[in-house]
């Protein structure tokens, strides 16, 4: 990892509160991240604007 | 003179039954070959031999005394250790928790106690069940008995070592992207990842709330199903509980599956991803077997794989991630590489994107579900390939995600890993059998038909005793 690298992706970790994290967390985390962004890239984007995610709260359920 | 090792839950439970083995004898001689055996396996992260032998001889006035409760009791059996126990440390195989002591019991763990099971001891799993097998961690990964050099699966990685090594004959395992399922497929067990709701999460360490399942895991199809009848069961206190009505799944387990239509997956492992060529045998012999059982065999096509694991993955990070940021703004260094890694994964996503693959998910599983609302079931591979050595990092990170159980943690679905064969290196093989939402009982029957007719889940791997 690019120092520079390093430098920006220690900023972003920090704003979130993730102040502990070593050089080597942080090569874990960009790893992590990149992974992450992959698998963003495999799902289809066909999602319509009024489809609902899996998970809805139902009234009469949570009474 | 009684094998104890390697009795079924449904022979122990006769046997218990009509006081022709004691549930003392029994576990003391569990107790006994777990001595033996442990060291090299390390499948119990923390045994409880004062509570077995306590669990044991109340089990035995009980049944003395006239009062038997039914199959599980006096029989032995462990809880993976994101499981609570009242009074034990509940650690997740993580120095996070490794002083965490349980306040109350876990819905199954009552469930257990109430029919008078024997709790041998909590079992070893990845840390948090998701971060393994690992050797940065308070305790060593549990081994696999086929092979102690080979990872036993994970994450319920003690669960499968401990019951195919016949240290127990009933354990619990819980599965989020596949971790009943899993250690099942590479110790030549079985393992039920039943419907979403079916049985409680409550008192489990949550790893991805939307995905987590809580399972049995035996080493026959109807102990399966056996275990299964002491766990189902509407928790009010769990939000994602189901009140769905729990049929004795035992009942009409024998009867085959003449007339059934079963589906085939093969895309998962022939188009989407490459499994082995021996774990693509023993598939289509198993097809074949319940084929000429009287089953009619129809090919299906659902949506890819990788959009099913894309889409398990977004969620199941999002969520963990939730669950850990305050641990791991706090102590990062305590959690194993592994673990802290795969956690991470889920930083940096955006709300959009975990909310997008909640609806995308919603999507996957309506189109399952439609695609099967004709077949009885479904059958797919498990694995891409058998165990691999547990000491090959990079072939445990390559091999982590080749599998097809991550679909039915999405859809809710029940799904079952049976044994298939073993490789040519002696590691066992596995499928999948998927079916409708709360009809595990048909899954089972194929099950044990498939069962019957090959005896694969009679083989027990050779340890030396």
């Amino acid at each position: 990892m690019a120092d520079k690298d390093l430098t920006e992706l220690k900023k972003r970790a920090t704003e979130i509160g993730l102040t502990k994290l070593t050089d080597a967390h942080l090569a874990q985390l960009d790893r992590a991240t990149a992974g992450s962004r992959q698998r963003k890239g495999l799902m289809p984007d066909d999602i319509h604007f009024s489809d609902e995610p899996a998970h809805i709260n139902r009234a009469s359920e949570e009474a | 003179m009684t094998d104890f090792a390697y009795l079924t839950l449904a022979e122990a439970a006769a046997l218990l039954r009509d006081k022709k083995i004691s549930p003392v004898e029994y576990t003391e001689a569990l107790l006994a070959r777990i001595d033996r055996l442990n060291g090299k396996l390390d499948a119990f992260l923390r045994l409880t031999p004062d509570i077995a032998m306590a669990d044991a001889r109340r089990a035995e006035k009980e049944i003395q005394a006239g009062d038997w409760r039914g199959p599980m009791h006096g029989v032995p059996y462990g809880l993976k250790d994101i499981i609570d126990y009242e009074g034990l440390p509940t650690t997740g195989h993580s120095k996070i928790l490794q002083d965490n002591i349980a306040k109350a019991d876990a819905p199954v763990t009552e469930k257990l106690k109430a029919v008078g099971g024997v709790l041998m001891g909590k079992m070893s799993t990845h840390e948090f069940a998701v971060g393994g097998p690992s050797f940065d961690l308070p305790w060593p990964p549990a081994r696999n008995p086929w092979n102690p050099d080979y990872h036993p699966g994970g994450s319920s990685s003690g669960s499968g070592s401990a019951l195919a090594a016949g240290l127990l004959p009933a354990a619990l395992g819980t599965d989020t992207g596949g971790s009943v399922r899993n250690p099942a497929s590479m110790c030549g067990i079985v393992g039920m990842k039943a419907t979403y709701g079916r049985v409680s999460r409550r008192g489990v360490l949550p790893l991805s709330f939307s995905l987590d399942h809580i399972g049995p895991m035996t080493r026959t199809v109807t102990d399966n199903a056996m275990l299964l009848n002491v766990l189902a069961g509407h928790d009010p206190k769990d939000p994602a509980s189901a009140r769905a009505a729990v049929p004795d799944f035992t009942a009409g387990i024998d009867k085959g599956v003449k007339g059934m239509t079963i589906g085939v997956i093969r895309h998962f492992y022939e188009k989407d991803d490459t499994c082995t060529p021996e774990m693509a045998k023993s598939i289509e012999d198993a097809v074949a077997v319940l084929k000429d059982l009287g089953a009619e065999i129809r090919e299906i096509q659902v949506d890819p794989l990788q959009v099913y694991a894309a889409c398990n993955r977004t969620i199941l990070v999002s969520e963990a991630y939730a669950i850990h940021e305050k641990w791991l703004q706090e102590r990062p260094e305590d959690y194993g590489d592994r673990g802290r890694e795969r956690i991470l994964a889920g930083t940096f996503i955006r709300a959009a994107d975990y909310v997008n693959a909640t609806r995308q998910r919603r999507k996957l599983t309506e189109r399952f579900n439609a695609t099967i609302a004709d077949l009885d079931a479904v059958v797919t591979v498990s694995s891409m390939e058998p165990a691999c050595r547990i000491d090959d990092e990079a072939e445990v990170d390559r091999t982590y995600s080749r599998q097809a159980r991550a679909p039915f943690n999405l859809t809710g679905s029940p799904a079952l890993a049976v044994p298939t064969g073993f490789s040519s290196d002696g590691l066992p093989l596995a499928m999948q059998i998927v079916g409708k939402p709360f009809d595990e009982a048909t899954v089972y029957r194929v099950a044990r038909a498939h069962e019957a007719a090959t005896g694969w889940t009679d083989k027990h791997p050779p340890l030396g005793d």
